[in-house]
């Protein structure tokens, strides 16, 4: 369904003079089969919202090749993909900000609907209530505004849009994360009913791992831009070969991870090795001085170290 | 619409504002004299009967001048800001929605603008191009666009880097539906609030224009060359002053009071009521 190859993404800062360039996404491939969930997991800074968005060319991907469908998404001009862009749809953090404060409940909704065209003014209305009902908001929910409802209400209203397009894959970026915990478990239910129901291909970011062991079927760890393992969740869970990825499944309790957090590292540098060289409590010397490629343990499983 | 009309400041806005372009549009009906009919009979008289507002130094009627000159300040006042709101929208939205070279361009031309006092500007545009009333005009467009190019960029580019209008690009919508359907409508209210603001300066600084001999010329009558006119006998008529001064604090008033009372209406989170 999605196969995502070498995608790159830098991002530049500083003045005109003298440029900065930020790798943020550093080559990572993955695959996504129809109907499946693919989490992608990490800490915050990782640089999983920018493989998420760069995945659907919400911003532009520096290199790498993204085919969706058979077609290839990065070779498309601006107009046809403004054709292809109703079939993958994205879901941000914050449902408030995802919705056009002036806009109503149902004519955020209808909008993807008139965007399409083809449809009177009736099938619109028709069609925004039954994603109303599906979504479970009532149909009084339709005249009010953003700013009148709750969050989980509103990123109902956001799903609602998005399925109003009817895609094939969504991205969801973390789609709970904003909300509370007794809301986020009705929105995960939610999801995962629409997932069944509509067998949509879903890629979860997320960086709860509760969430991404209940929601997906196969996974990815990221970290500093890299994809350090993936496979399928339920191994990963069990039997995590990368030593991130051991931590963060089962954190040690002498384990500063939660002190030292990716963004505070020097990401420019162009130090050879493996990313995770400086934390990793096993590095050896061949560690910092080779970067690892992706051993593959088995048919579907991935990771990036010398150690395995 | 029907909930505009209740807020207090729209309202008093309105009815002073539509009173003001009633009397300008039937200035010839209002008017109880010829505003140039100059009678050296009648010169200096305190407000009567016959003169309600009194006479000038020439004997004219202050209250017909008066009315006839709400047509020329309103019509300035409207057309600057519409000159300046289409030049400000339009190389604002340039800057703040496509960025890159052309912002930078935009930006310094408009800090380039800022550089110079307003009035000095204005009087030097105004000087070099001479006396008359659509050189006036031209001399304040030049001194206001700046402040809605500057705040219409400013609000894009707020509102552009949030999720909805990714969303919404997300769908497959183009740049100009995005414009015109999320962007602008979310930063209306803040440029309808200096445009109705603006409105009343404009009326302000070309009555100052005036006043000083610059823009309209005598003997139209227009209330700052009016002020100007009575300058001289401050002290023998205050009324050639005063009546022209109010007209200029009730327009300019109107002005502010429509445009607070737009700002409260037309962004949702000001309403008080909720609607369940």
């Amino acid at each position: 369904m999605l196969e995502v190859i070498n995608l790159d993404k830098c991002f530049s800062s500083g003045g005109m003079m003298k440029k900065k360039y930020i790798k943020v996404v550093d080559r990572i491939s993955f695959q996504i089969g129809r109907g499946e969930t693919f989490g992608l997991v990490g800490e915050s800074g990782c640089g999983k919202t920018t493989a998420g968005k760069s995945t659907l060319r919400l911003i532009e991907p520096t290199s790498g090749k993204i085919v969706f469908d058979g077609i290839d998404v990065t070779k498309l001009k601006t107009k046809e993909m403004r054709k292809l862009r109703p079939r993958m749809q994205m879901i941000f953090q914050d449902p408030d900000a995802s919705l056009d404060p002036r806009m109503k409940t149902e004519r955020s909704i209808a909008e993807p609907l008139r965007l399409r065209g083809g449809l009177s003014k009736r099938e619109i209305e028709e069609r925004v209530m039954e994603l109303i009902e599906t979504v479970g908001l009532n149909p009084e929910h339709a005249h009010r505004y953003p700013y009148q409802m709750s969050g989980g209400q509103n990123q109902r209203v956001v799903l609602a849009r998005a399925l109003a397009s009817n895609p094939d894959f969504i991205v969801a970026d973390e789609p709970t994360s904003g909300l509370d915990v007794s809301v986020q478990a009705q929105i995960l239910k939610l999801m995962n009913e629409l997932k069944r129901d509509l067998n949509l291909t879903t890629m979860f970011i997320t960086h709860d791992l509760e969430v991404v062991k209940h929601m997906s079927d196969r996974m990815a760890v990221m970290y500093r831009g890299k994809i350090l393992e993936m496979g399928e969740t339920e191994n990963i869970f069990n039997c995590a070969r990368h030593p991130y990825a051991q931590l963060l499944i089962e954190p040690q309790p002498s384990e500063d991870l939660g002190v030292q957090d990716a963004e505070s590292e020097n990401r420019n540098g162009d130090r050879p090795g493996c990313v995770f060289y400086p934390r990793c409590p096993f590095a050896e010397k061949n560690c910092m001085e080779k970067e690892p490629e992706m051993i593959k343990m088995n048919r579907d499983h991935q990771v990036l170290c010398h150690l395995v | 619409m029907r909930s505009w009309i209740k807020n207090r400041n729209i309202l008093i806005g309105l009815i002073i504002i539509s009173s003001l372009i009633i009397i300008a549009a039937f200035a010839p009906q209002v008017a109880p004299h010829d505003p140039t009919e100059v009678n050296s009979m009648v010169r200096l008289q305190p407000p009567s009967k016959e003169y309600p507002f009194g006479t000038d130094h020439m004997g004219r009627c202050i209250l017909s001048r008066i009315v006839y000159g709400a047509r020329i300040s309103l019509l300035v006042g409207v057309a600057v800001i519409s000159g300046s709101l289409f030049i400000g929208i339009v190389l604002g939205t340039i800057s703040g929605y496509f960025g890159g070279l052309a912002d930078d361009v935009i930006m310094r031309l408009v800090d380039g603008f800022l550089a110079i006092p307003s009035m000095f500007l204005a009087l030097a545009l105004a000087g070099t191009l001479g006396p008359g009333m659509v050189n006036l005009m031209i001399a304040l467009i030049a001194v206001e666009w700046t402040s809605y190019a500057r705040v219409v960029r400013g609000s894009i580019l707020s509102v552009k880097e949030q999720d909805f209008v990714e969303a919404t690009r997300g769908l497959g919508a183009s740049d100009l539906y995005i414009l015109v359907r999320h962007i602008l409508p979310n930063i209306i209210s803040p440029v309808i609030v200096i445009a109705t603001l603006g409105i009343g300066y404009a009326i302000l600084a070309a009555a100052g224009l005036s006043f000083l001999g610059f823009g309209v010329q005598p003997p139209t009558p227009e209330w700052g060359s009016m002020l100007d006119d009575g300058r001289l006998f401050m002290r023998k008529a205050p009324y050639i002053m005063v009546f022209p001064g109010l007209a200029i604090m009730i327009t300019v008033l109107a002005f502010n009071f429509l445009g607070d009372g737009l700002r409260d209406e037309m962004d949702p989170r000001f309403r008080k009521e909720i609607p369940h």
